[in-house]
């Protein structure tokens, strides 16, 4: 937890540097005739962030480590959680390229067999039923029209 | 005699088809949503809210906010029978209900927590009722620096009565308001915070990033804590007519108490700083303070299970009268609702209710019809709710991701919102790990933009003199308050070092 604390509070105060950088191109004083300049509120705000992250790195860098003190539950509970962020940015990086069709059909069986540890009638079961599920309420109930593939924009593929 | 003509035209307004099949379906998908230990009534209504565009404003609110009531009536149900909160209000709900599922009364404990419900609702309604329109007038007399004042107000509440630790408090603000400050700025029109990226001009939307910090934080969170709760006696438990009876017995008898904790939980819940969380706690612990007989407590005490959940209740009812009347949300869900307000093209405050009273008066009333309705479907449905909890959870997960994904990406139609998820779901995961609160960046994120505007517009009428603040008698006793929030860690800090001293000394 100590070095999570602590990575997280020097991210903060990164991402604090990087917004008062902007805010001096910006500008944060006093506009004559004008108001206040864009950079003003942001500025203010990142070094209100500046100064409580340094404090929480501070204490965390001051903490003792203890035991049963970790930043993950167990270490299976933290492979379980990388496998879910992993799933996560799969099924992101395929909507984006290649639609949400192409993302479910992909996504849902690897899911549900690799994490969910199911039999494979069940992954194709639940495979079928999502898709065509999303397809008909949103495109075709609600009206919505989903992203689709580069295939489909060419006209060469149904999805 | 003016309200009540107004509420029914209200009651008109829910009891039109359309509003009350909306109503029906909002509960349910809040029930299961409660159910779902995986998925928070937050990200539930952040989920829908791109959706509610294609029925008019004041049936999708109608809609919204029966979401929030079902999942505030469903968490209730996983507590009692598997001692797993389906939600973190319903936390203070396993103390006494899960002993009374043990031993053998689990339909007792559901009936009762349900009608407890019901009457938390009821009271946190009536109030509503009496308070909105006053609260809206008042408001008329707000220029910008009353609004830039209540909003920092609302914003100190965070640190001062919130939970969390302040300084990870102020972070948590700070970012949530920074996030709003990206784009084109609202005043000059020069692009900030964008860093040359065309995608990032328009902005980052609040749904995004709501969905993921509730929605894929969640299920990360959830997937990790699989591996060590351990999944204890699983009790089944139908409600039947003779639970229904005992139940209302047992409200009747402590009746005094359930008003008072609907009482408490509805001033708790109007805070932004505080929610249904610790009205539900507050409601237990007075409710053992005050028993004559607390050693009952955590044995299976009915009261125990009527005063959290009346409290609870009513705070997310009262969470919604700032938000509509001063356009401050009581709690990061009634945050979702607000941003959906304004994706409607609604403005709150004062003048949504002359020009909006259809809107007003139809969330007021369904208010009274979905604690109703709610009551007559959990009474019947509890197998069925349940039976939820069996869906496995490699089913579940991918279902709730998809949805997640979907939910954003069709706000703005734009496939940046889909890495905004992503990116927001990790960073979520690991600030709730790591304890930072997220209730004030989800407030945060939709008052952004107004904070900053009032801010500058009151500066640009104090000609830069920031004492334009204080100059004006409302805003002042705002300002006031708000600081002294802000100072109230500090306070206690130097409190504990005094008593170490003396501790030390003696």
């Amino acid at each position: 937890m100590r070095k999570g604390e602590m990575i997280v509070a020097a991210l903060f105060m990164v991402v604090s540097l990087i917004v008062i950088w902007e805010c001096f191109r910006l500008g944060f004083g006093w506009e004559p005739q004008q108001g206040p300049q864009a950079g003003m509120v942001p500025f203010y705000l990142a070094l209100l962030m500046l100064g409580c992250s340094a404090f929480l790195f501070y204490l965390g860098w001051r903490r003792e480590k203890k035991e049963d003190d970790n930043f993950f539950i167990n270490k299976e509970g933290m492979m379980e959680a990388g496998r879910i962020a992993l799933m996560t940015l799969i099924f992101s990086v395929i909507v984006v390229y290649a639609g949400v069709y192409f993302a479910m059909l992909i996504f849902s069986p690897i899911f549900v067999r690799w994490l969910g540890k199911h039999s494979w009638t069940a992954v194709i079961a639940f495979t079928v039923i999502i898709t065509l599920t999303v397809y008909f309420g949103m495109e075709v109930g609600l009206k919505i029209p989903l992203p689709r593939s580069p295939l489909y924009m060419q006209g060469k593929f149904i999805i | 005699m003016e309200t009540i003509g107004h509420l029914m035209m209200g009651f008109g307004v829910a009891f039109q088809p359309l509003s009350l099949l909306m109503m029906v379906l909002g509960l349910l998908l809040g029930l299961a949503v409660g159910v779902l230990p995986g998925l928070g009534g937050t990200a539930g209504v952040a989920l829908l809210l791109p959706l509610t565009v294609l029925v008019p404003p004041e049936v999708a609110i109608i809609f919204l906010a029966a979401i929030y009531w079902g999942a505030l009536y469903g968490g209730v149900i996983t507590s009692v029978l598997f001692a797993i909160p389906g939600e973190p209000w319903s936390v203070a709900l396993i103390f006494d209900g899960y002993p009374m599922a043990k031993q053998g009364k689990s339909g007792l404990a559901l009936s009762a927590a349900f009608i407890a419900s019901f009457v938390g609702i009821v009271v946190a309604a009536l109030i509503f009722v009496a308070a909105a329109m006053p609260l809206a007038l008042f408001a008329l007399k707000f220029g910008p620096p009353e609004m830039f004042a209540i909003m920092l107000l609302a914003f100190s509440t965070f640190v001062g009565l919130g939970t969390g630790q302040p300084s990870k408090t102020l972070v948590s603000t700070a970012f949530g308001l920074l996030l709003t400050a990206v784009g084109l700025d609202l005043v000059t029109g020069q692009p900030r915070l964008t860093f040359g990226q065309i995608s990032w001009l328009s902005g980052y939307h609040f749904v995004p990033i709501t969905i993921g910090m509730f929605g894929i934080g969640e299920i990360m969170i959830d997937g990790e804590d699989r591996f060590n709760t351990e999944i204890k006696e699983v009790i089944h438990a139908k409600v039947g007519i003779k639970d229904m009876k005992e139940g209302l017995k047992a409200i009747w008898a402590f009746f005094p108490q359930t008003v008072l904790a609907s009482l408490m939980g509805f001033f708790v819940g109007v805070l932004p700083g505080t929610g249904a969380t610790p009205a539900s706690f507050l409601g237990y612990g007075l409710a053992k303070q005050y028993s004559k007989h607390p050693e009952r407590y955590g044995h299976g005490a009915i009261e125990g299970v009527i005063a959290p959940q009346a409290a609870a209740n009513s705070a997310g009812t009262g969470s919604l009268l700032p938000m509509v009347s001063l356009g401050i949300p009581g709690s990061p869900t009634a945050a979702v609702l607000l941003a959906g307000l304004y994706m409607w093209g609604l403005w709150p405050g004062p003048r949504l209710f002359t020009e909006q009273p259809v809107f007003v008066w139809g969330l007021i009333a369904s208010l009274f019809l979905s604690g109703t309705v709610c009551l007559i479907i959990c009474m019947v449905g509890v197998p069925a709710l349940a039976a939820i909890m069996r869906v496995p959870w490699g089913m579940l997960t991918p279902t709730i991701i998809i949805a997640c994904f979907i939910g954003s990406f069709v706000m703005r139609n734009i496939m940046f919102d889909v890495w905004c998820t992503l990116i927001f779901g990790w960073i979520g995961y690991v600030m709730k790990k790591l304890k930072y609160p997220l209730a004030p960046l989800a407030v945060a994120l939709v008052l952004g933009d107004m904070t900053e505007r009032f801010f500058r517009q009151s500066l640009i009428m104090g000609d830069g003199n920031p004492m334009v603040f204080f100059d004006r008698p409302i805003s002042k006793w705002f300002m006031i308050v708000a600081i002294l929030l802000f100072a109230f860690p500090v306070f206690q800090l130097v409190k504990a070092k005094v008593k170490a001293g003396k501790a030390q000394a003696a």
